[in-house]
Parts: C-alpha cells; structure tokens; sequence
C-alpha cells in the first residue's frame, strides 16, 4: 500500500515536472532568438555598406529591397557604423515632417531615434562613442580641451546601422528628398 | 489433520527477464516520447509567440497587429527576438506606431486572389503610409511601379478620409497592385507628432486605422 501511494506520488511529480520542463526550453528558445541576429537587419546590411560612411541607397523597388517589409514610402540614408577604432560623429537636418534619424543595434533595437517637427527644420549632431570603457578619459572633452562648437548629443553603442529616412511625398519632392539624404554624414571623429 | 498450501505459480527466469525488459523498453520509449512533447511545446510557443506575437508583446486592433515595445531598448524578449529573426528595421515606438496585417476585417487571409477596400479617417496632422508585401516581406512586382501610398501621395477625399483598393486588375483612384502575391500583409505606419504623444493619445491612436473589406474574389 505505501510502496503504490509512493508511485502515485511519483507519477504526480513526473506530470508536473513536463509542464516546467516545457517552460525552461519555452525561456531558452526565446533567449536564443532574442540573440540570434543571424537574420537581423544588421546583418543583411553590413556586407553591403562602407563602415563609418552615409550611403544613400536606392529607391525601394522590387529587386532593390535590402530587408523585408523595407517600405517604398520612403529613400533611406544609411550608415554602417563601428567605434572599434574610436568615436563616431553623425550629422543631419531632418528638414520636415517625416524625416527621422534612428541609430539601430545589430539586434536591430533602437539606440537613439529623432523625428522632425513640422514645417521646421531639426538638425542633428550626434557623437556615437563605444559602448565599454576603453576611450573613458581619453577623449579631448575629457582632457579638458574645450569643445569650440556646440556639445553634440552622445550615444554609447559599438557597432550598428544608422537610417536616415525621407518620406516620400511624391514626385515632384524625390529630387529634394535625395539632396537632403546625401547631406546626411558620419564618419570618425577629429579632433 | 489436513494442511492447506498455497501453491505460488512459477515464473520461468526467462519471462521473468522478457517482462522486465519490456518494462524497460515502455519506460524509455514514455520518456522519449514525453521528452519529445516536452521539445516541441517549449520550441513551437516560443516561436509562436515571437512570430505573432501575444498580448505579452502585442495590441490587436480589428485585423491589425501592433508590436508595443518595437524597437525600445527595453522592449520584453519575444519583441527583441521578432526584431532580430525578422530582419526589419522598425521603427520606434516611442515615435511610430507600425501596424501590420495578414487578414481583413472579417478576419479571413488577404489573399492576391481577392480585391479589398481600405477606408480609413483623416489623421489630422500626421504623416501616415500604407504599402502591401507578400507573406515574406517582398515588394509585389507590377507595371504601374505602385507599392505604397502616403498622407502626401493618396488621393484624399474632401473630408480628408480615404479609400485604397487592392486588387489584381486596374482601376482608377487609389489603387495597389497585388496580382500573383499570394498571401498578402499590409504595414499602416504613422509618425508621431513631433511633440509625442500621451498615453492615452496613444491608445486612442487605433482609431484612425483603416479597415480592410474584401469585395470579391476569383
């Protein structure tokens, strides 16, 4: 009798534990998707893009999407971005609404993003410094030189893709939206 | 006096050994089996719910579905895991609502067979678009070079609202080809205001998505 309540009791234990065991592969399978950017955005770009370099890229059309779900609503201005070798400065104007500046992760999280307002131009100057502690100190800011200029924002990250998007407001604006993409820069800071 | 016995049945070593090995043998095969259960339900949820998403991650309007936390640096596992797998750069949305959709409103597959009806309100002040891929994410080829419309490039009704046919055949206004695609999805993307949104300006922001009627199919 207790020999048989002690296997009921066992049988219990295995069924719970099915439930927990599926839980625990359900948390790994998530957390190695999560780090699996062998698909991501970042990936599929970077062998196409000079690092630290804006390059506009194409209009979106069939045979000229780079990503899925990449839309044709826009142009798009991007930047491989790696700050091994130091920090990486980013200027832009997003002249009107619907321009946006994103700094993306390569799992394609977003480090920094900016919109413009209507009707007014946003200018953007961007210091984008490694993400670890190699260059604390070292940076002329740090040494106490001063910066003539105004203090661009900064933004801790290694490596990524900068997107400049232009929405596209028809034909008669493409010409226009282009120009405005080509302005858009990055590339090593000087000091 | 007469002594009862209880005569045991003997068991021939050789049974013996044949019922313990088939006791080990369902053992393994249950185990096998329940790990396999165990792997396939762990595995297929999780994929599910990165592809799909679940109201962990998601808000579902009608026949739209949106990532909350998209592109956010604290956005929960399944989001991150859907960014990274699915290889879009998405915007924030902080800044962005985006929207996609695999079904009408009536809750059955876009599909290029069938023509729809997108009618949506006037988004006073926000630049809104709309553009059509097949089930992969890919541009559908067409003659007319249409992919998407814009706030700017749709042809608005007085009132400002608007209607968006899709459809395999040409037809005059507002029209996105979708010839041959197979399954569709749609992708309603709005910018923010540059002066952001509150929260509940944010939850009322479902309102201005279109929705999506299918008229017939061949």
């Amino acid at each position: 009798m207790r020999q048989r309540a002690s296997n009921t009791w066992m049988n219990w234990r295995f069924l719970a534990a099915i439930p927990a065991a599926a839980g625990v592969v359900h948390i790994l399978t998530t957390l190695i998707g999560m780090n699996d950017t062998a698909d991501s955005a970042y990936t599929l770009l970077k062998p196409a893009t000079p690092v630290n370099k804006m390059a506009v890229l194409p209009p979106i059309a069939p045979g000229h999407q780079p990503l899925p779900f990449l839309s044709p609503d826009a142009r798009y201005a991007i930047c491989h971005f790696d700050t091994a070798s130091g920090p990486v400065t980013v200027n832009a104007k997003l002249p009107d609404h619907g321009w946006t500046l994103g700094i993306f992760n390569p799992d394609g999280s977003s480090a920094y993003f900016a919109a413009a307002s209507p009707g007014r131009a946003t200018a953007i100057a961007l210091t984008i410094v490694p993400a670890d502690d190699r260059f604390m100190g070292l940076t002329p800011e740090a040494k106490g030189i001063i910066n003539a200029g105004q203090a661009p924002l900064t933004v801790a990250a290694r490596e990524g893709l900068i997107v400049v998007r232009a929405p596209d407001r028809g034909m008669a604006y493409r010409a226009e939206s282009e120009a405005g993409l080509a302005q858009a820069s990055c590339g090593p800071k000087s000091y | 006096m007469a002594t009862s016995e209880i005569v045991e049945p003997t068991i021939s070593p050789l049974k013996s050994a044949l019922r313990s090995l088939t006791a080990t043998v369902t053992r393994i095969i249950a185990l096998g089996l329940t790990a396999i259960m165990v792997l396939t339900s762990g595995i297929y949820s999780s994929r599910m719910m990165i592809n799909n998403g679940s109201r962990i991650s998601t808000d579902t309007y009608g026949p739209w579905v949106h990532w909350r936390h998209a592109g956010q640096s604290g956005a929960d596992p399944y989001t991150r895991a859907h960014i990274a797998k699915g290889g879009s750069l998405q915007l924030s949305s902080d800044a962005a609502g985006v929207f996609q959709a695999n079904s009408d409103s009536a809750g059955a597959y876009l599909h290029s067979s069938c023509d729809y009806l997108i009618e949506g309100p006037y988004p006073a002040g926000m630049w809104w678009s709309i553009a059509v891929f097949d089930k992969r994410g890919k541009l559908i080829a067409n003659d007319a070079a249409r992919y998407a419309f814009t706030s700017d490039t749709v042809a608005a009704n007085p009132d400002g609202s608007y209607i968006i046919t899709l459809g395999r055949d040409a037809r005059p206004g507002n029209w996105l080809p979708t010839g041959g695609a197979g399954r569709l999805t749609l992708v309603f993307t709005v910018l923010d205001p540059a002066t952001g949104l509150s929260q509940e300006e944010r939850t009322e922001r479902h309102k201005l998505l279109p929705g999506i009627r299918r008229e017939n199919c061949s």
